[in-house]
């Protein structure tokens, strides 16, 4: 079970790598494109004229909606994945 | 702002007679169990909705920042704002019903005040509907009670209004006044509905523990009634019991009179009109034959169903019951009442429980009684166990005596008849006098003489003033019997069998001693407990007695048998002197 | 309008109680009292943990900064949102799996020591009580303007009444008071909003170009850069955000409310979609200020604008709206300020007096007992702190709190739960330094040390408001450099159960 068990850690490990360098990327981008690209985040965009700053920050809120969701649906697979192991090692 | 707080509540407290009025209506408390159909939810709504009308009839009218007193009969202007508290009805209505009863009520009461319209028409018409949906989950959410708390009430009570004025503001935001209507009215409204909802919320409560309290009472006194209702059933003589069992009835349930009778008149009658419903008087009426053919509970309402042939009787109907033996109908109990209107489900559900329970306990009785006969029966049947091999012998010995020694042959034909004539005379009798029972053995002593002659000597002693002891028949001899067959089956000459009876005090004690081979070291302990069926010529003559001394007489009468130091063996029994018979009292 | 006020005051004080008091009903054990025994589902938990979070600060202290600030306001509430990542990736399960009623648990689960558990409590204790007090400070603010109270007998009000909740309800009261609060908050804020825009005839661009006619910022406001005056000081702020709340003791331990793992993720996507709408609504609420109320109405009332939900809704709704909003408030404020009240005396009741004085050998209802005096003890201590914080700025505290929160706990957390070489030593290092390099860092920072209105009348050291860049990384290395460089090791064997257990939840006997 030891080992199974251990490849089942290392891919949530993985996921939550994945996901959290995505939401990294996108939250932190936003400070620094403001700092380095201030001209074009408050140029309008074609959203209602609303620049693409405000855009860019009203983005993130969806963005951790989808990222939460992806970690919850992908975990469920993983829970039934983990009480198989440990039924059958129960067994 | 007062004024219309005054307003508000004097209205509502109209409102909430009228509630008050309605949790009192039978209808009302079988809203209150959840169990869900849509006819009684469409039911409910309607009611609920016809109250949310009301509330809004019964409010007021705001025009500008007068206030117009009259009720709201007719539609109001455009300018208008019609102020109604027809959100208590439906949070009401949510709470108890669910959301479905609700959201129903809540479509009512808001179609009635588009139709009056005036400013706030379409807030006011969707804030109802809105409301009893969102009341009745909170129900469902608090569900773990069957009626929300008044305090929740309360605090429930408060959103709702709140709600609504956020719905006018939102909806009607044009007229700047609105502001200041929504400060004139908003408070007074939310005061207002919450504690009247609060109010509403506790008299369900008490209903609801007044239906409680009765129910608890019901069953209190159904159980009391079955507990002392049991020795008059048990009771042998039929007026005796017909006339115990009315009166425990007619005590402790409320009704004009009862009446037990059997199939053909009455036993017992006690209460209003024991006049001339006397005992021993023929039993009239259609509908009791119809009780005793269908052998079900059958209702008179009215006289002609029950006739009586007093014409001042009172009794005008009645609960007929039929209490069932052996699927026959014994006897009926009549509950009385002066009206048909006095009899309520209680008396229904009392007359429909006691008869199923006088059946069973008849049932139950009768059972007993058949295991007791059967028993006896059992016993009997034990007792009159003969031995065939022994006729046999017997039969043979005197065929070959008949010739040599007609005289002897002759003797043992008495013997064996005498014996016979015991053996058959057991049957009726569970105890006869030891008197007789040494007769028994002696006759049977006598035919084994005639038999083994020179090879067996007998003794036979008893005492002589404990001749009128009762003892259980035929329990001595299969004790000889078995010395007989086993005992002494090996030995050709000097056979020794004594049988003692002698007195000692409280006790009789019988032994009964031969010097053969003695018991098998195995069966000794098992050889009265059990009926040996495997053994050759049975072991069941053992068994046979232990069983019959042990039923009659207890398990200290039971068969004590042991192996003699030495040779030989002991079968003996105790028997308690404590009955006695006479000569005369033990038929013979 | 007195009366009004008033009467909606008692309101919802008495129902709040009332709550209270059918909690207390069942709450005679210390599990009970603690975590609610493990009562609620995860949708519950989710808007609990919504309820915990969003704090007067969140409520009026972020309508207020975007009504003021524009664009820059609104990044705070990026900030708040997107931690709830980091708290579901890396924090919360493990929490759950490792402790059952306090993080000092979490932590003993891997190095049971009795230095562990006074580390964690003390850490825990104290950014709880520097939670508690802004939210003194501004419930004071907004009785003040309410009623018309002195600012000191509103902060008493608001300071024995939540010490009672505690006292006499526990964890489930608590719990209960959140999710009503979070039901009415969300609920009046939607409403809230529907009237702005009504009022606008449903029209967006309306909105914007009334907004831009009513502040002096005019276009300015819609761009970026009005509150932040160096990028460095705007990452600083992210930083801290971003990692604060996995620190935050008073939002973890409502990981031990729930059965399992699946209702702790569920009460992760519950709460983080509550609070997503809910700051998209204070945006629209923010703008609103602004276009109906106009800055210098704001600005009037208070410098920092923490009032703008209260005065828009005084202003689109009348009096009786606004002392609607303002129950609201202040139902908020009480519900959060128990949520923080309860953590702080898990810490000390549960880690300090039953594990440490008591060695472990306290029956249940010393326990209660001492948890309950513990309560009341915090109670009394923000109540006189916050006494003399009157004009102090809200939203200072709450981001020095975060700041402290991610320079100790954090680090320690992580690092107990994912590093092989973490030790003991690393802790007490992380934690200390952590807490003392934040605290440093702020009070020679502008906010205190400031020539025209600060405590210190001087130029400040640190130049940075947002000081989270420089403490966070301390409390890292500090704990980093404490396991390497002490001797205390840990077997290997050990570690990977350990690890596995926190991933998944099995493979040990729970401590």
């Amino acid at each position: 079970m030891g080992d199974e068990l251990q490849k089942l850690v290392k891919q949530k490990r993985m996921l939550v790598m994945l996901l959290t360098m995505f939401a990294f990327l996108f939250y932190f981008g936003l400070p620094l494109s403001i700092t380095f690209f201030p001209e074009i985040m408050n140029a309008p965009s074609p959203i209602m004229q609303i620049s693409w700053a405000w855009l860019y920050a009203f983005l993130q809120i969806p963005m951790t909606w989808v990222l939460v969701f992806v970690y919850y649906s992908v975990m469920k697979r993983f829970d039934r994945l983990l009480k198989k192991l440990v039924q059958g090692d129960a067994a | 702002m007062k004024e219309m707080t005054i307003i508000l509540f004097e209205r509502l407290g109209l409102l909430l007679v009228i509630a008050f009025v309605m949790t009192r209506t039978p209808g009302f408390k079988t809203m209150l169990y959840r169990e869900f159909s849509w006819k009684m939810a469409i039911v409910h709504s309607c009611v609920f909705g016809i109250f949310g009308i009301a509330s809004t009839i019964t409010g007021f009218v705001l025009d500008g920042k007068t206030v117009i007193h009259d009720f709201v009969w007719h539609t109001v202007g455009p300018d208008q704002l019609v102020v109604s508290s027809s959100l208590m009805a439906i949070v009401i209505a949510g709470l108890l019903g669910g959301p479905v009863v609700g959201f129903g009520a809540g479509m009512i009461a808001g179609i009635h005040l588009m139709y009056i319209g005036g400013i706030g028409w379409l807030a006011n018409g969707i804030v109802n509907p809105l409301t009893g949906l969102l009341a009745g989950w909170t129900a469902r959410f608090f569900s773990d009670e069957r009626v929300i708390s008044p305090w929740k009430a309360l605090f429930i009570g408060i959103f709702p209004p709140v709600l609504q004025m956020q719905l006018l503001l939102i909806l009607q935001s044009q007229s700047q006044d609105m502001v200041g209507i929504v400060d004139m009215i908003g408070l007074p409204l939310v005061l207002s509905n919450s504690i009247a909802i609060a109010i509403f919320t506790a008299m369900i409560v008490i209903v609801l523990r007044e239906q409680e309290d009765e129910a608890a009472k019901a069953t209190k006194q159904a159980f009391s009634i079955a507990e002392e209702a049991l020795p008059f059933i048990k009771e042998e003589d039929a007026t005796e019991m017909a006339t115990g069992l009315a009166k425990l009835l007619y005590d402790r349930l409320d009704i004009a009179a009862v009446a037990i009778t059997n199939r053909k008149y009455v036993l017992a009658h006690v209460g209003i009109g024991a006049e001339h419903h006397r005992q021993g008087d023929v039993i009239a009426g259609t509908l009791t034959r119809e009780v005793m053919a269908q052998k079900r509970m059958l209702i008179a309402d009215s006289r002609e169903k029950n006739p009586c042939s007093h014409p001042k009787c009172q009794l005008e109907a009645a609960i007929i019951i039929p209490i069932l033996e052996a699927n026959e109908v014994t006897r009926v109990i009549y509950f009385y009442f002066r009206k048909v209107q006095h009899i309520r489900p209680v008396e229904r559900m009392v007359a429909a429980g006691l008869g199923e329970y006088l059946c069973n306990q008849l049932k139950m009785l009768a059972a007993d009684k058949l295991k007791a006969h059967m028993r006896d029966a059992e016993l009997r049947n034990l007792q009159a166990q003969i031995n065939p091999h022994f006729l046999f012998n017997t039969l043979h010995l005197i065929a070959a005596s008949l010739r040599k020694d007609p005289e002897q042959a002759r003797h043992i034909t008495v013997q064996l008849a005498q014996f016979m004539r015991f053996n058959l005379k057991l049957v009726a009798n569970p105890l006869v006098t030891l008197e007789k029972e040494c007769e028994h053995v002696q006759a049977y002593l006598e035919i084994i003489r005639a038999r083994f002659m020179n090879r067996l000597h007998t003794s036979f002693t008893c005492d002589t003033d404990v001749l009128d002891v009762l003892i259980p028949p035929a329990t001595i001899q299969p004790l000889v019997e078995n010395c007989i067959q086993h005992g002494l089956s090996d030995m050709l000459q000097g056979a020794k069998i004594a049988v003692n009876i002698t007195n000692q005090g409280e006790y009789i004690h019988v032994s009964v001693y031969d010097n053969g081979c003695g018991f098998r070291q195995d069966l000794l302990d098992v050889i009265a407990k059990k009926p040996l069926t495997d053994e050759p010529n049975h072991g069941t003559g053992l068994y046979n007695v232990n069983q019959r001394l042990t039923s009659l007489l207890g398990e200290d009468a039971g068969l004590i048998v042991r192996n003699l130091p030495g040779q030989g063996s002991e079968v003996r029994f105790s028997i308690p002197v404590t009955m006695h018979g006479t000569k005369a009292q033990a038929p013979v | 309008m007195n009366f009004t006020y008033f009467l909606f005051f008692i309101c919802i004080i008495v129902c709040t109680m009332i709550i209270t008091y059918w909690a207390a009903k069942r709450s005679n054990t210390t599990n009970h009292f603690y975590i609610a025994a493990g009562s609620l589902s995860g949708l519950q938990n989710g808007m609990a943990i919504a309820g915990d979070f969003i704090s007067a600060a969140s409520f009026l202290g972020i309508v207020g900064a975007i009504a003021l600030n524009g664009y820059d306001g609104f990044l705070y509430s990026i900030g708040f949102l997107v931690s709830y990542l980091v708290v579901m990736f890396f924090i919360a399960e493990p929490v759950h799996h490792l402790g059952k009623y306090s993080l000092g648990d979490v932590v003993c689960s891997r190095f049971p020591s009795n230095k562990m558990r006074f580390t964690m409590a003390s850490g825990a204790f104290l950014i709880s009580i520097l939670y508690m007090i802004p939210q003194l400070v501004a419930s004071g603010l907004l009785i003040r303007l309410l009623l018309n109270i002195d600012y000191s007998i509103s902060v008493m009000i608001i300071g024995s009444l939540m010490t009672v909740y505690v006292v006499f309800g526990g964890m489930i009261a608590t719990s209960w008071v959140q999710i009503v609060k979070t039901v009415v908050l969300l609920s009046g804020t939607f409403l809230l909003s529907l009237i702005v825009f009504s009022r606008l005839d449903w029209n967006v661009s309306e909105l914007i170009a009334k907004v831009s006619a009513n502040t002096p910022l005019r276009e300015q406001f819609f761009m970026t850069g009005q509150l932040f005056a160096s990028p460095v000081e705007l990452f600083s702020l992210q930083l801290a955000l971003v990692l604060g709340t996995a620190g935050l003791p008073h939002i973890l331990i409502r990981f031990f409310t729930v059965r399992n793992t699946i209702e702790v993720r569920r009460s992760l996507v519950s709460a983080t979609w509550i609070i997503g709408v809910f700051y998209m609504m204070t945006l629209v609420l923010g703008f609103g200020t602004v276009a109906f109320l106009g800055y210098e109405k704001l600005v009037a009332s208070d410098a920092t604008g923490n009032l703008a939900a209260p005065l828009l809704a005084g202003e689109v709704g009348g009096d009786f709206l606004l002392a609607f909003i303002s129950a609201i408030a202040f139902t908020t404020i009480v519900a959060v300020v128990a949520g923080l009240v309860i953590s702080a005396t898990t810490a000390f009741s549960h880690d300090i007096y039953h594990h440490i004085w008591k060695k472990g050998k306290s029956t249940e209802k010393e326990q209660l007992r001492a948890a309950r005096w513990t309560a009341l003890g915090i109670g009394l201590i923000s109540t006189l702190f916050a006494l003399q914080l009157e004009n102090i700025n809200v939203t200072f505290l709450v981001s020095l709190t975060f700041i402290v929160a991610a320079s100790s706990n954090l680090p320690v957390l992580l690092l107990t739960i994912y590093w092989k070489r973490f030790n003991q030593t690393g802790v007490i290092a992380g934690m200390v330094c952590g807490i003392t390099v934040s605290l440093t860092v702020v009070l020679l920072g502008p906010n205190v040390m400031n020539p025209d209105h600060g405590w210190i009348l001087k130029e400040a050291i640190f130049p940075l408001y947002n000081p989270g860049v420089i403490a966070i990384p301390s409390g890292f290395a500090a704990a980093i450099l404490g396991s390497l460089l002490s001797a205390k090791k840990e077997s290997l064997n050990d570690w990977q159960r350990f690890a596995i257990f926190s991933q998944t939840g099995t493979g040990r006997e729970r401590p």
